[in-house]
């Protein structure tokens, strides 16, 4: 379901994405790709940090990286499916773990989605727009 | 007025007597969580149970537990901590092998043979995981290995770890290999993005280095 | 935007782009503290004084030296550089709201009236802490009454715990506080400032200890709140998460620990759950998997 429709209208109403990864170039070339497509973007750098920014500010997705010091991308998703105000945010899942049991296990942990990394920018937007909705030009 | 007037602190009696190694081993494999983090602390740097924390490892299902075994093994320290951070680096479990990627940079450059070794994995994650490691090495021993694998590693995701690193330690003598890697993985938009940013991160103003 | 211009050997020192950059990515992934594009000249200058301080010949000398890890000391020298770190009563207030609007509430649930409260301030430095966080109870908190609270302080440095058992201050450190509360909780110290009431003085236990002494720091145990405000920050990797290790351990089930403002436990360990509070997010100990 869009957020966009409860968005319209307010001031700096775009769908506000969280890149969470460990990688500084991989959360410079997301955060390119979705200023570019309209959104607004936050970045964390491993998954106890996304999830205290999830905590802190009303997300319309995640997109959360596996292979994460500190906490990893299934324990954030585990610990923002716990909370109720972080419960329902969608969340696109990344790894560079292409086998299919990756992506069942990142289904049944509470992911939206699970794409194999590198992701091409055409296949980010598509995947971001069909869970958050296309920002209106 | 509800505030205690001085508290007293409860200084613990057995605060200061060393548990027999015996019981520690044990306390290893308790049910209680605080028994086996402090027994994993307490047999931190050790080289002769080295083995039984990196034992307890793979089975540890708590987070503090197995900071605790990865802190002692990182006490140990030197080719046989490599060496057990080494192995786990092939292990199915993510906070296993992410962990023992943390504790490789603390063992800094007693990691390099084991390190060198994993470069060569056929493995490409073994090998992503590797370059890791190498963000926290000294220019000297990093750059010439990130060259290596900028040069020849055939798996887009280890060029891509290795470019990462290159952003952040990388010199102007890596701008050549960038530029030959941004050529080989054309088709890729994000390697030839993070070859970009690399190279404007590598390049001295100040004329080559 | 203007540079930082300085001079090391005839050359002005610039801090490029790229430089800005690197330099950023490693702080906030070593301290969580991130700088946007309109702190260039904010940073720059920084960054300039610590290459000049340093003795280094160019930005690239320096931060190779920065990002090795024993070199710690430079690490803390750019916190103390980016972050302000003056103390005074009721800093950082909102944390002390959050106590008494939400941690104690739930703390308290289930406990019996009479029954112990305990908080511990380290490092407690000149006191404006612990003492704070007393008066904050006192005036804010409906059970107060209703429960015996022991309010413990450590630091490592001797001489700032002697200045806070005197409970003398000067007007800078009182500037957050409402007049009322300068009237009622404290006397006239001459030139001196300001002197803290017996009774709110003597309610803080003042102790040295150094956060990487495990004995020391297992002394403290059954607590329920810990403020650890701007110490953590300064340590090395490995010791601060055995320090949080030893943090966790003081705390009981369900108890709390506060970090300063530009502090997080997302660059320290993974052992507190981070909770969301109207007032604040604080990290709670949660009861172990088995």
């Amino acid at each position: 379901m869009s957020s966009l429709a409860a968005r319209a209208g307010s001031p700096g109403g775009a769908p506000h994405v969280l890149v969470v990864d460990d990688s500084a170039v991989l959360r410079m070339y997301y955060r390119q790709i979705l200023e570019t497509a309209g959104y607004r973007v936050s970045e964390a750098i491993n998954g106890l940090e996304g999830l205290e920014q999830a905590l802190r500010t009303s997300f319309d997705l995640c997109i959360v990286d596996v292979n994460m010091p500190m906490m990893d991308g299934y324990a954030m998703l585990r610990e923002l499916r716990r909370d109720t105000s972080t419960r329902s945010i969608p969340v696109l899942m990344t790894s560079t773990e292409a086998a299919p049991h990756d992506r069942s296990r990142a289904i049944e942990a509470g992911a939206n989605t699970y794409l194999v990394k590198p992701v091409p920018p055409d296949r980010l937007t598509g995947y971001v727009a069909a869970l958050v909705g296309k920002v209106q030009a | 007025m509800p505030l205690l007037q001085a508290a007293t602190l409860a200084v613990q009696d057995n605060a200061d007597i060393p548990t027999p190694r015996e019981l520690l081993l044990e306390a290893l494999h308790h049910r209680g969580v605080d028994q086996r983090r402090r027994a994993a602390r307490a047999l931190a740097g050790d080289p002769e149970t080295a083995f039984v924390l990196a034992a307890c490892l793979p089975g540890e299902p708590d987070a503090g537990v197995r900071d605790a075994l990865f802190a002692g093994l990182i006490q140990v320290g030197g080719l046989p901590a490599a060496e057990i951070f080494g192995r786990l680096l092939g292990s199915e479990d993510v906070n296993l092998r992410v962990g023992a990627v943390e504790a490789l940079k603390h063992l800094e450059e007693d990691a390099i043979p084991v390190i060198d070794r994993l470069l060569g994995d056929p493995d490409p994650d073994s090998r992503m995981l590797a370059v890791e490691v190498l963000r926290a090495w000294s220019r000297s021993e990093a750059i010439p290995r990130l060259r290596r694998v900028i040069e020849t590693d055939q798996h887009v995701n280890v060029c891509a770890a290795a470019v990462d690193v290159a952003a952040e330690i990388g010199t102007a003598a890596l701008v050549g290999s960038l530029g030959g890697l941004r050529r080989r993985f054309a088709e890729d938009p994000f390697l030839i993005f993070a070859v970009d940013v690399a190279c404007e991160q590598s390049a001295s103003p100040r004329g080559a280095r | 935007m203007p540079a930082a211009m300085r001079e090391i050997r005839g050359q002005p020192l610039t801090i490029t782009p790229a430089e800005f950059r690197r330099f950023c990515e490693f702080f906030y992934r070593r301290t969580g503290i991130s700088f946007g594009d309109n702190k260039r000249y904010f940073v720059d200058k920084r960054l300039v004084e610590r290459i000049q301080a340093t003795a280094s010949s160019s930005f690239d000398i320096w931060f190779e030296s920065l990002r090795r890890r024993d070199v710690t000391r430079e690490i803390e020298q750019l916190i103390n550089l980016f972050t302000v770190n003056e103390t005074y009563f009721y800093r950082e207030d909102h944390q002390l709201a959050c106590l008494t609007g939400s941690i104690l509430p739930e703390i308290v649930a289930g406990r019996r009236k009479g029954a112990r409260v305990r908080i511990w301030s380290m490092p407690c430095s000149t006191g404006e802490e612990p003492y704070s966080i007393a008066l904050y109870l006192l005036e804010n908190w409906p059970a107060v009454d209703d429960f015996d609270i022991e309010i413990m302080a450590s630091d490592i440095d001797t001489d700032v715990l002697r200045m806070a058992a005197t409970g003398v201050f000067d007007s800078r450190s009182l500037h957050r506080l409402p007049r009322e509360l300068v009237k009622r909780y404290f006397t006239s110290a001459g030139a001196d400032g300001h002197r803290l009431i017996d009774a709110v003085r003597q309610a803080v236990r003042f102790n040295q200890v150094n956060a990487t002494d495990v004995a020391a720091m297992r002394a403290y145990d059954r607590i329920d709140v810990i403020f650890c405000r701007n110490m953590l920050i300064y340590f090395d990797d490995l010791s601060r998460r055995q320090v949080v290790e030893l943090f966790f351990e003081s705390l009981v089930e369900g108890g709390f620990i506060c970090l300063g403002h530009s502090e997080s436990m997302s660059r320290i360990s993974s052992l507190f759950t981070p909770r969301r509070f109207p007032e604040a997010i604080v990290y709670q100990r949660r009861a172990a998997t088995p």
